[in-house]
């Protein structure tokens, strides 16, 4: 008898089709709740890793790009002492990896003081014309300009700073330092840009000039304290392994901007945490929705499952049946999710999404008003699996009880 | 072939039977021992509660029993595997119950060809030959009907057309007419014995139904359990005219088309 050999016969394929088309009001809620679930899921996500991706990558472009190079120990106390030794090789090393993007860097606390008052600063001295290659730092001047080739002793402040030391533009500002050797050094610098970014990071704290002058005024010439870097995301932690095996030599660290500023990556985990938890949510409830659907209409056909063993259909067939109506109204409602989902991420995409209204200016870290959804197909198939497999699920107790109806009393009952 | 006609297909030896509800029996069967011959047409008479669902149930492997033995076509059912019980449901006994015997989102033929689908015959041979079994119970026209587009008496016969298709060998009827008027009831009769008159099929019908125990060539009385009478050949040959089918002379189907015909919505 080759119909007991087939794991589905077609006519229980047959039956269940007709029975979701006979119900379709209900196939339809189902697989609409199903798909809206989906879909609202896959839109967070999307909302949610477009957020982190503009996030990131503004908090890179702002000042610290994606990877720094420094001498060992270097990011943990930054001394002169620790200048890189052979940069030569590392802008080689760089140069044969195909990684053109990256500017040195020339750091030290400094002490800023202009007529009235005093700050303290972590002085950079950067490359004018190199630094577009790793940063967006120029972007972010609000008053006057950024640095430019040829700079003398030219300063860039943030607003906060500037704004402490009752400065503007033009304004003569007194920078204070020790050289490598602990000797006092003092230059006069003309302040030639405000940056006003909004960011606490880069308005408060910071002074930026060329690194030449920098290495004129600290007596280092040519020597430089790190490389900056800017890698794409989906490769940084590549490259940054590559490039620390390649000079290990060297005594370097190479370090990604998640080893730097840890506490941003951990933000964004929390952030997809909490994403992870509204997952399971709605998981939650795309069970408890359809295993209602499933369980109802199983009870609703008791009688007819008991007429249908009645009549030669085995209980496997029966619990067959029940599996492969949840199973259909997974599918149709998880395809039709992921096109909405999709849908809505591409056309959000396109337009973005202003949120200005609702983020303040002054919450906002690194993160841009108007937010463009992005598709992130780790976050896409999780969750498209999950709410599968949920569904699958919700087939599997209305199934169980209706194998084990007793077809007697289905019919009594039923 | 008359040796055909004597052999038994259901042999019920001491058959018992006994539901408890907590530690209260309900005694169903008590010893039931009976002879079912091939291609007979016999009635099982009996009050409420004497037990004629529960045996029915048991000679079509629906139910277990306590003791005794049942051999129906020659298997001994109650040593049977669940899976044999499946198929020997499929493929030996048509089953007909009181109402609601269809799949509600099938349509009339769907309905019947779904067990011809079960027996593994493809799709298109099975709506053929639950077309024809529609048209055997007058019901040709309406074989796209959906159940509740069809009147009680019609649900009926297409879960007649349904017990037939299979090419059972015994079909079993637990009250067919009980949910039916007179008149429907009556013509749902003389539609089983015409088809018990054409067709090689032993049936088993239980009823309180006098027009059923008319019909029948044998009647069996249950009480308590117990069978209590049998006639065997002892009825009268049904009396045409008591059934108001007086067209007994005619073939079957020009019968069928006298029976229903004009009126399709009975
Ligand atoms: N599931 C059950 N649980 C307990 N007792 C039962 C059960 N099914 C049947 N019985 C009892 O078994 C006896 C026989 O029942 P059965 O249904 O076979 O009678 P019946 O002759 O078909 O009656 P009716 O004409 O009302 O259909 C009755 O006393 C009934 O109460
Ligand atoms: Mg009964």
């Amino acid at each position: 008898m080759s119909h007991t050999q087939r794991i589905v016969e077609p006519v229980i394929v047959a039956v269940v089709i007709s029975n979701l088309i006979g119900h379709l009001r209900r196939t339809l809620l189902t697989i609409t709740a199903i798909a809206a679930g989906l879909a609202s899921l896959i839109f967070l996500w999307g909302f949610n890793d477009g957020l982190h991706r503009n996030m990131l990558s503004n908090f890179q472009d702002a000042i610290i790009g994606s990877i720094q190079i420094h001498r060992q120990g270097f990011f943990e106390h930054p001394r002169l002492s620790l200048y890189l030794s052979a940069p030569e090789r590392v802008i080689e090393a760089l140069e044969t990896a195909r990684l053109p993007h990256w500017s040195r860097r020339l750091e030290t606390f400094a002490l800023a003081t202009s007529e009235k008052t005093t700050e303290g600063v972590m002085l950079i001295g950067m490359e004018a014309e190199r630094e577009a290659q790793v940063t967006q730092l120029a972007q972010r001047i609000g008053n006057g300009r950024f640095l430019q080739a040829g700079d003398d002793y030219s300063l860039i402040l943030g607003a906060t700073t500037a704004k402490n030391l009752r400065v503007d533009l033009g304004d003569p500002i007194v920078i204070v330092g020790y050289d490598r050797f602990g000797a006092l050094v003092a230059e006069e610098f003309t302040l030639v840009g405000i940056i006003t970014s909004g960011e606490m990071g880069l308005d408060r704290g910071m002074a930026l000039t060329s690194l030449r002058a920098l290495q004129e005024m600290l007596d280092m010439s040519g020597q430089i304290t790190g490389i900056v870097l800017r890698v794409a995301d989906d490769r940084l932690d590549e490259i940054a392994e590559s490039l620390s095996l390649k000079l290990a030599e060297l005594d370097l660290e190479v370090m990604p901007w998640s080893e730097m500023f840890p506490v941003v990556q951990e933000w964004i985990t929390l952030h997809n945490g909490f994403l992870y938890l509204f997952v399971g949510i709605v998981l939650f409830i795309v069970i408890a929705g359809e295993l209602n659907t499933l369980w109802l209409s199983m009870l609703e056909r008791t009688r007819d499952f008991g007429i249908l063993m009645a009549i030669g259909t085995a209980r496997r067939q029966i619990g067959l049946m029940l599996l492969l109506e949840a199973a259909l109204l997974g599918v149709i409602g998880s395809l039709l999710g992921i096109l909405l989902g999709i849908g809505v991420i591409l056309l959000t995409n396109q337009t973005g999404i202003d949120l200005s209204v609702l983020l303040g200016s002054t919450s906002r870290f690194y993160v841009d008003p108007v937010i463009h959804p992005q598709l992130n197909l780790d976050h896409l198939g999780m969750t498209v699996i999950s709410i599968l497999s949920a569904s699958l699920l919700a087939g599997i107790y209305p199934a169980w009880r209706a194998v084990k109806l007793q077809p007697v009393e289905a019919i009594r009952n039923g | 072939m008359d040796t055909t006609i004597t052999q038994s297909i259901i042999s019920v030896r001491d058959l018992s039977k006994c539901y408890w509800i907590g530690k209260v029996p309900f005694p169903a069967l008590n010893r039931v021992n009976l002879e079912i011959y091939d291609n007979d047409f016999t009635v099982l008479a009996g009050r409420s509660g004497s037990g004629k669902s529960t045996l029915l149930n048991i000679v079509g492997a629906l139910e277990s029993a306590d003791t005794g033995e049942v051999v129906v076509d020659n298997q001994n059912i109650l040593q049977m595997s669940a899976d044999q019980r499946t198929q020997f449901r499929l493929q030996t006994i048509g089953f007909v119950f009181q109402a609601y015997n269809l799949i509600q989102v099938l349509t009339a033929q769907e309905n019947v060809a779904y067990v011809c689908r079960l027996q593994g015959k493809s799709k298109l041979e099975s709506l053929e030959i639950a077309a024809h079994w529609l048209d055997a119970v007058g019901l040709g026209e309406l074989g796209s009907r959906r159940p509740n587009q069809l009147s009680g008496g019609q649900q009926q016969r297409v879960a007649v057309a349904r017990a037939l298709a299979t090419n059972p060998k015994i079909v079993l009827a637990d009250e067919p007419t009980a949910n039916l008027d007179t008149v429907t009831a009556q013509k749902l009769v003389c539609l089983l014995q015409k088809l018990h008159d054409d067709f090689n099929t032993t049936f088993l019908i239980s009823s309180h139904d006098p027009d059923v125990k008319n019909a029948s060539s044998r009647l069996i009385k249950l009480s308590d359990g117990h069978v209590i009478k049998r006639w065997d050949e002892a009825l009268p040959p049904a009396d045409p005219t008591q059934l108001s089918c007086p067209i007994k002379n005619l073939s079957l189907s020009q019968r069928l088309r006298r029976l229903f015909e004009g009126n399709p919505a009975q």
